[in-house]
């Protein structure tokens, strides 16, 4: 995979919101939001593409992705009178393009990664072949895991959505809670400081 | 990069955050998904981005020549770790890359993998080099963990020798030049009984050792015929080296010393091949150590410990302080009566010294056979005016050689070798000429 694909991928992975809202809704607020989300996506893949550098208005798009489902349900719609933008029947879908646009993010990452280490690869004077087919590899590899990612999330999902809801008091769940975190943050120290073994 | 990848996992790590108080503020449960799909691509790479275990193999020869092609290959295998390895084989400064690349750049993926690289590279200098540490980068794949720099030293070495050009050509017998000095100067034993050769008569030849018939024989030419025997005993030879700054004009392959180190290594190997005992000392200024000089010897042992002495030889900073060969040459050459063959580049900066060195060797009744490793066709070698390079080289030469002559002491016969226009065989015949 070259980092045109992922260019491609994670533009229209990010920009899905946008192109949702443009096309179901008719809101000129939802309209303004469809446009900014499309062009901001656009240019953080271009950026990814041609710099290769860490680019913070990747934020922006999710932010401005979550602001009509914001505006539409929730907390802030009980005390302001905000404008419906997703109606409840279309939030499934519209939920889906905001996973997606998580995903494009993790592959504006990747292409950024890809395009700074052939930067750096090149200035190196590496054969063209070998460039080209390692990080070919290392594309396939990431954009492969994203994927998997992806789908394992939604079956996860629907897992938990089909389990039967746990009754247990506060006080267990956040000894639970604390007990996940504490497992994960040890995880994470271990493998901080990694030693490889040669022979 | 290492940092960009670290800004990465933040990035992941603020994005999940922002959908999780998007999820919350919207009472969207479904969100969850997206939360889900970050956390399980953390875990599959966390879980994958573990130590990685590489194994390396190298395989070629452990001797070669100066000018040879080695090929070398490599092969790496890689388990554990999902990222990009760049891996930096085995290089030496002396060594010239001719086809292939010792600089690869591998993505280890989900499988095991195990590659092989081919490289060849020309010995350009002799020596013994160390051709085993393989050093890599180790960057992973989504840098959610930090990268690795390591190296692995597969302790291997490759041993580069000059090649001995003038032993064919030595094979040969070769006469002296010169009238004088008569006798042998390597001090040997009486003559035995042990017929070794017909030769032409000179003259001091006894006159019991003209073979009449032989003579009779080719009395059309009117030449007297002698026979000669073999002399008693073990002739002796001692090389000194000079390793001055003064003997590295011209490159690190190419400078006096390397010529100096491959005439004593051919010449030591003929020497050694016709009986002789040869032995090996730097000209140097500290007191010689056990392990710096090679005592005279005869066999073929001797050959390669003056190799090994060889191939270690480097140069040595300006001397400040005088040569110091130190008791145990000085023992050796009353012990041996060894013919000493002193290589060096006669100039007017160490000609001092050099005629110092050679006056100590004749007042221990030792005969010194100077070899002047003449520098200006090496200089011209390198210079842009390489077609006036041998024009050059003879005027400034013989002017110098003239004033050089008057310091140099008795019993010591100067051969001057300008290796770039004379070949090693023709500068080695005249010295074995002189030692006959």
């Amino acid at each position: 995979m070259n980092r045109y694909s992922l260019f491609i991928a994670s533009f229209l992975l990010m920009a899905s919101p946008g192109f949702y809202l443009l096309a179901y809704t008719t809101g000129t607020i939802s309209q303004a939001i469809s446009l900014l989300i499309i062009l901001i996506a656009l240019l953080i893949s271009l950026n990814a593409l041609i710099n290769g550098k860490h680019s913070k208005m990747r934020f922006l798009v999710l932010i401005l992705s979550i602001i009509p489902l914001v505006l539409s349900r929730g907390y802030l719609t009980t005390y302001l009178p905000t404008p419906i933008i997703i109606q409840s029947s279309n939030l499934t879908d519209y939920v889906i393009t905001i996973v997606a646009s998580l995903l494009g993010f993790l592959f504006a990452g990747l292409t950024e990664a890809f395009t700074q280490f052939r930067k750096v690869l090149e200035e190196k004077e590496y054969e063209e072949y070998e460039i080209s087919s390692s990080l070919g590899s290392f594309g396939s590899t990431v954009f492969g895991i994203g994927i998997l990612s992806f789908v394992s999330g939604g079956l996860l999902y629907i897992l938990i959505r089909i389990l039967p809801p746990l009754n247990i008091g506060i006080f267990p769940a956040i000894v639970i809670f604390l007990a996940v975190y504490i497992v994960v943050f040890r995880f994470i120290f271990a493998k901080r400081k990694l030693k490889s073994s040669t022979r | 990069m290492v940092n960009q990848w670290t800004k990465s996992l933040m990035a992941i790590l603020v994005a999940g955050s922002i959908v999780a108080i998007g999820a919350a503020v919207s009472t969207t449960p479904s969100l969850v998904a997206g939360i889900l799909t970050i956390a399980v691509f953390l875990i599959i790479l966390y879980e994958m981005e573990t130590s990685p275990e590489i194994k390396f193999e190298m395989n070629y020869p452990d001797k070669a020549y100066v000018g040879d092609i080695i090929n070398i290959t490599a092969s790496v295998s890689i388990k554990r770790g999902i990222g990009l390895f760049d891996i930096l084989l085995p290089m030496v400064d002396s060594f010239d890359l001719v086809e292939g690349n010792n600089v690869h750049i591998v993505y280890k993926g989900l499988r095991y993998l195990e590659v092989k690289f081919d490289y060849k590279v020309r010995a350009m200098r002799r020596g013994i080099f160390q051709v085993g540490i393989i050093s890599f980068n180790y960057f992973p794949s989504m840098g959610i963990i930090n990268g690795i720099s390591d190296s692995a030293d597969l302790k291997k070495e490759i041993e580069i020798t000059p090649k001995i050009l003038a032993q064919e050509k030595l094979r040969r017998k070769y006469r002296t030049r010169v009238r004088f000095p008569r006798s042998h100067v390597s001090n040997t034993g009486p003559v035995s009984t042990d017929f070794e050769t017909i030769r032409q008569y000179t003259v001091g030849d006894p006159y019991r050792t003209i073979n009449w018939k032989a003579s009779a024989r080719s009395a059309e030419n009117g030449n007297l015929l002698v026979n000669q025997y073999e002399r008693e005993g073990t002739k002796s030879v001692i090389f000194l080296i000079d390793r001055n700054s003064s003997t590295l004009r011209g490159t690190d392959e190419e400078n006096q010393l390397e010529y100096a180190i491959q005439f004593a290594l051919s010449s030591t190997r003929m020497f050694l091949a016709s009986g002789f005992s040869v032995g090996m000392w730097p000209l140097q200024s500290k007191v010689q150590e056990r392990g710096d000089y090679v005592l005279p010897a005869s066999g073929m042992e001797n050959m390669r410990r003056i190799t090994n002495m060889l191939l270690r030889m480097e140069k040595t900073v300006t001397r400040k302080e005088p040569i110091n060969l130190g008791k145990i040459f000085y023992h050796s050459l009353l012990e041996t009566s060894s013919t000493v063959i002193l290589l060096t580049s006669l100039q007017a900066v160490n000609m001092p010294e050099i005629s110092e060195v050679c006056r100590k060797i004749a007042s221990y009744r030792g005969r010194t056979i100077l070899v002047d490793i003449v520098y200006y066709g090496i200089l011209m070698k390198y210079s842009s005016f390489s077609s006036l390079g041998n024009i050059f080289s003879r005027s400034v030469q013989s002017s110098n050689w003239k004033k050089m002559a008057k310091n140099i002491p008795g019993r010591t016969m100067v051969v001057h070798w300008d290796p770039t226009s004379q070949k090693m065989g023709q500068a080695a015949g005249i010295v074995m000429g002189v030692l006959r």
